[in-house]
Parts: C-alpha cells; structure tokens; sequence
C-alpha cells in the first residue's frame, strides 16, 4: 500500500474521530419522569476514555506492527504462510498456560473473573473461526451452541443435584456438538448468506424456546446449585480453580484446532471454502466434513457456555442473544478471520477494552455499540485482514488474485 | 492389441426437463488420445460430468474395466483412476501451488504425496519454482499446468480433460498439447473435450464429433481433419 493510498484511508477515519469525539464529552441522557432529553457535560470522561482506549489501541496497533515485521514474506510473490504462525507452537501454548495458571494465585478476585471471562471469549472465537475462518461457513447463530453448553450444565446440575462440573464441560461439548450436527445436517445445503439467515434464526428460536419452557425457568434465569459449579480444591478459591480450568481447556483447544487445521481435514476444509465444486471433484467429502467443522466449532461453544456457567453460577436466555453471536463474530474478524492467534487477540481486545471502559466510566455503557462499529469502521479501513491476519485473507481483502 | 477401459452406453442426461444428451454412446481404449468435439451446448461438458460423476444420468450405463460404475461416487470413481481435470481449471486460487497439489492427493495414500510433489516438480519444473506462491497469483497457462499436474496427483488410468486451451495464447495452448502426448505416451489414455478442434485432432487419435447431444461423427483424427464436412461444421475457415 502506498503512502498515498493510506493517507487517502485516513481520511474517513479522521471523519469518523470528528463524528465520535462530542460522545466522550458530552453524556446524553433522558429524565425518567419527565421524558425531557437531558444533555451533560463531563469533563472528565473525555480523558478517563482516552486513559483506557489510547494504552489499549497503542497495544494493538503495535501487535499488529510486530506482526507485520515479523511476517517478513515479501508482498509479491505472494507466500501461503505467514511467520507469525510460530505463535501456534505447542511449546509457546505451554508456557502461557503455565504463566496464566501460576498468575492466578495473584490476580484479584475482579481481575481473575474477568481474565476467566476473556479465556471464554478466546474460545468461542477460536471456534467460530472454524467454519467462519476456515470452512468459510458464515455462522451468525453461534450464541445458540454458547447456550446449549450453559443450559447443558444447568439442567445437569438440576436433574443430578451435586454433578460435578468436571463431566458437565464434556457433556456440553458433546451436547453442542449433536445439535451443531443436527442443525448442520439440513442447512449444509445452503451456502453463503442463506446458511448465515439459517444458523441466525436457529440462535433467536432456541432463545424462544429457553425462554418459555418451564424446564429452563424462562426468562428469570437459571441459578445453579454451588455444587456443581467450580469447586475450591485446597488453598485454591473457586474461582482460582474457574480460571485455572478456562486456561486449560484454551489451551487444550488452541492445540486441537491448530492440528486440525494442519491436517488433512484442516486442508480439506481450506479448500471446501475456496472452491467447493473443485473439493468435490478431489473426491473431498464436502458434506461430511462442513459437518464436521460445524460440529466442532458448536462443541468448542458449548465448552465456553459451559464454563461460563460453571463459574458465573447463573444463566439465563440472553446468552443465546443476537449481540453475543455479533460480538464474537467481531472478535473472529478484528483478529483476522482463519487465524488462530488472530482470534485470541480479538477476543482479548474486545472483551477488555469495553469492559474496563465501563469501569472507568459507568455512562459509556450507552455508547458500547457505537465504539464498537467505529473500532470495526477503523480496522475495514486501515487493516482490512485484521490485527493478525493470515495471508490467504490479506489477497481476497485487498483484491488482487 | 487396444482394449476398451472406458465406456458409455446409451445415456440420456439433461438438467430440469431438457435433456442435454440424447442416447449418446463413446469408448475410450488403452493407450488412446480420444477427442470430443462439438460447438456451444452440444453436451460435451455434460458426458465428462456423467463419466466423472457429477451429472446422474438418466437412463444408460458407464462402464469402467467391464464394469458398471454408473451409480458410483466422483470420490469412487477417482480412487479407481477415472480422473477429471475440470473446466476452468478450478485450482484453488488462494491455496500455494503445493498446497494444490497436495489437494489432488486426497484419494491417495498421503504417504506417497513427497514423492509425487517432487515427480510434479521433475514434469513441471516452473510449478517447483512457484511452489510457495499462491495459485491465483500464477499466469493462466500456469495454472493451466496446475491443474493437469493437480489431476496426475490423483494417479489416473484415465486422465479426462474438459477445455484445457481455454484463454490460453495459441504458443501455450501448444505446450499444454504436447505435455498431453507426453503424459499419454507414458501410458496414460486420455479423453479430451474440446472447442479448439484443430489442435486436438492433431494429437487425437480418434474423436467424435457432438451436436446438440448427438454423436453425429466418428473417425480417426485424420480423417476428422481431412473430411470437408468436418472442416466446414467445427473447424473453421474454408
């Protein structure tokens, strides 16, 4: 890209900062009894934003710098392979996992809760990534598997008082893995944007159905017996233990999906979303492996869900919510769609990024979505492959062929 | 002494409620170079497609080595040689020039797949040399090259191939040719659907000449090239 070119890019996104910049300031409001509009000044919430944002966009960007260096293949010829994928190496998942687990014993209740919390965002990125990034299935659903695995658990918990949460995060996989298979099973038909429409309308109806039966307590939500949540094991609290098992179960899957991908069924899957006619006539297996893909990425969201669960000790109908599907499709895409490590900084950054706005500033809770869209506007603009993206993506984003 | 491997027999095939071929029959023997020939919608891509597998037909058998392969799978079909190099070319255009080949492999023990990248590389040393770019980013006669050399991944007994001159500047379309006769004389039959008659029925040994879903010409390749009609019909000029 020329400098030209960027420079022509950094026009709209100047817009864009002009068009945001009166929302740090200024906090819009409605009196409750009157229905008058209300219009605040807050000096103070400009700078509290920019303490939170400008640290962690500085981080961002300066990832995806260091990718962009470390990522020393030349522009053209173009090479299938970028070298950041040495960050997929079990041996670097080890000593996270290690590090992660030995942190815990230090971070603060608050703190573990939400590193747990961005350990289950990882993990729904990383399997939607699956038939997202590298089946090329465009799942917009993926909160009903999350819910299936929360619900798998709840219900357990309720049917056998005291069920450990141990076999409960299996179970869940398995369970959202079958109805993964069951949905895959008539909507492999559609492509595109019609399997997107299916698996969106698969999420709101089973939010209906969570909703209104009388099993799943509707819409007041499910608590679950403390027993089957994550239990104390020695000096570790519960929610050491939560954390502990979130890092774990990442790093387990991380592992999985990075093999899978590198295999055989990974390079099938690869060419089921370049080509699908072309894969056929390989004598690929089309239908039976977008099933698998599907199946694998709903366990891996039933595995989330069921954490969740297990470590939040509630769940209730919104966990199979439109935003929540949004909001992990998001991550898949700031990350860069079909790349691993791209996922899991995708996940990070979205999570932590609001959430630790909204412990600055409790009224930048109203303009959550529309940061959001103005981070997603920024990266389509200024990095289109997102902050780790894999290559193969770079050449389709940036049109040549 | 020339035996038959291939055959089709009175097949009937269409899409929706037009039928495409009507009661056509072919054979390809051991060691041949066969042609099929034909203008715009005369059905050639739909016989590959029966003989493939990707198009049902509607009445009629397809024989392989005697035996009746008419309801087998592209993927059965394929692990008993019978191998189609598509229309289009269709390689995976962000996949690298090895990561397609591989793809041809997938039938295959994949134990074997470094020896045959290398065998590609030894046949098509300009595939060795773009081996990590990917495929989109190669020249349409390169990618040509890919495809033919994805299709050998496969290891035919039948290589079949459906307009591989397409788009191809007539110097390419002369390479692409000759590495045809190459790949024929190391054994391999090959059934070639064309548009560009002249060519094929040079290299061809025999060829049938398709009209709106009927054989209306069968020959040698000489012959075909000799006969006015021929000439006058699909050939061109005067």
């Amino acid at each position: 890209m020329s400098t030209a070119a960027t420079l022509r890019r950094l026009v709209p996104l100047a817009l864009l900062a002009i068009l945001t910049a009166p929302f740090l300031w200024f906090h819009f409001d409605t009196d409750l009894t009157t229905g008058t509009p209300l219009l605040s000044w807050e000096p103070s919430h400009g700078w509290k934003f920019l303490k939170v944002v400008v640290p962690g966009f500085a981080t961002g960007a300066l990832v995806a710098f260091l990718a962009r260096l470390w990522d020393r293949t030349p522009r053209t010829p173009l090479v299938a392979r970028a070298s950041h994928e040495v960050l997929e190496t079990p041996w670097m998942v080890l000593v996270l996992v290690a590090t992660l687990s030995v942190s815990g014993l230090f971070l603060s209740p608050k703190g573990l809760s939400m590193g747990t919390f961005v350990a289950i965002y990882m993990l729904l990125a990383l399997g939607l990534n699956v038939t997202i990034g590298f089946t090329g299935l465009l799942v917009l659903g993926y909160s009903a598997f999350y819910a299936i695995g929360a619900y798998t658990l709840a219900l357990l918990s309720q049917a056998f008082p005291g069920f450990p949460v141990w076999l409960s995060l299996p179970a869940a996989f398995v369970t959202a893995s079958l109805a993964g298979l069951l949905v895959g099973l008539p909507c492999l038909r559609l492509r595109g944007d019609y399997l997107a429409i299916v698996t969106l309308g698969f999420a709101e109806a089973l939010r209906e159905i969570l909703r209104n039966l009388a099993i799943t307590r509707g819409d007041k939500g499910f608590p679950i017996a403390s027993t089957s949540q994550f239990p104390a094991i020695g000096p570790l609290a519960a929610k050491q233990v939560a954390w502990i098992a979130a890092i774990a179960t990442l790093a387990l899957v991380c592992l999985a999906v990075h093999r899978l991908y590198h295999s055989r069924t990974g390079r099938a899957w690869i060419a089921i979303r370049e080509d699908e006619t072309a894969a056929a006539m390989m004598g690929i297996p089309v239908v039976r492996q977008k099933l698998l893909a599907f199946a694998v990425s709903a366990g891996v969201g039933g595995l989330g869900g069921a954490i969740f669960a297990g470590c939040w000790g509630f769940v209730d109908p919104s966990t199979a919510s439109f935003e929540q599907s949004v909001l992990v499709l998001a991550m898949v895409i700031l990350g860069g769609i079909g790349s691993l490590p791209g996922s899991l900084l995708g996940a990070a950054v979205l999570y932590l990024v609001p959430t630790l706005l909204r412990d600055q500033i409790p009224a930048i809770a109203d303009y959550r979505l529309f940061f959001f869209g103005s981070i997603l506007v920024a990266m389509m603009l200024l990095r289109p492959q997102g902050l780790l993206g894999s290559p193969r993506h770079r050449l389709e984003m940036e049109g040549g062929s | 002494m020339a035996t038959e491997i291939l055959s089709m027999e009175s097949i009937r095939a269409g899409y929706g409620p037009n039928d495409v071929l009507h009661g056509t029959s072919l054979r390809v023997d051991s060691g041949e170079i066969v042609a099929l020939l034909g203008g715009n919608g005369a059905g050639k891509t739909t016989t590959l497609g029966i003989l493939a597998g990707t198009v049902a037909p509607r009445t009629g058998t397809v024989r392989w080595m005697g035996k009746d392969i008419s309801r087998h799978s592209i993927a059965d079909r394929l692990r008993q040689g019978l191998v189609l190099c598509p229309e289009g070319r269709r390689i995976f255009p962000r996949l690298s020039v090895e990561e397609n080949l591989v793809a041809g492999t997938w039938i295959r023990d994949p134990k074997a797949t470094p020896r045959k990248i290398r065998e590609a590389y030894d046949r098509f040393p300009i595939l060795g040399q773009r081996r990590g770019q990917l495929g989109g980013t190669l020249s349409g006669g390169e990618q040509q090259l890919l495809a033919i050399a994805r299709a050998l991944m496969s290891e035919p007994k039948l290589l079949m191939l459906d307009e591989p001159s397409l788009g191809l500047a007539p110097l390419v379309v002369e390479r692409i040719f000759s590495i045809l006769v190459e790949i024929n004389a190391c054994g391999t039959p090959v059934l070639l659907v064309e548009q560009n008659a002249n060519q094929a029925l040079k290299i061809a040994h025999r060829a049938y000449v398709l009209s709106t879903g009927t054989l209306v010409r069968e020959g040698t390749g000489q012959e075909l090239l000799a006969s006015d009609e021929i000439r006058r019909a699909y050939l061109g000029g005067d």
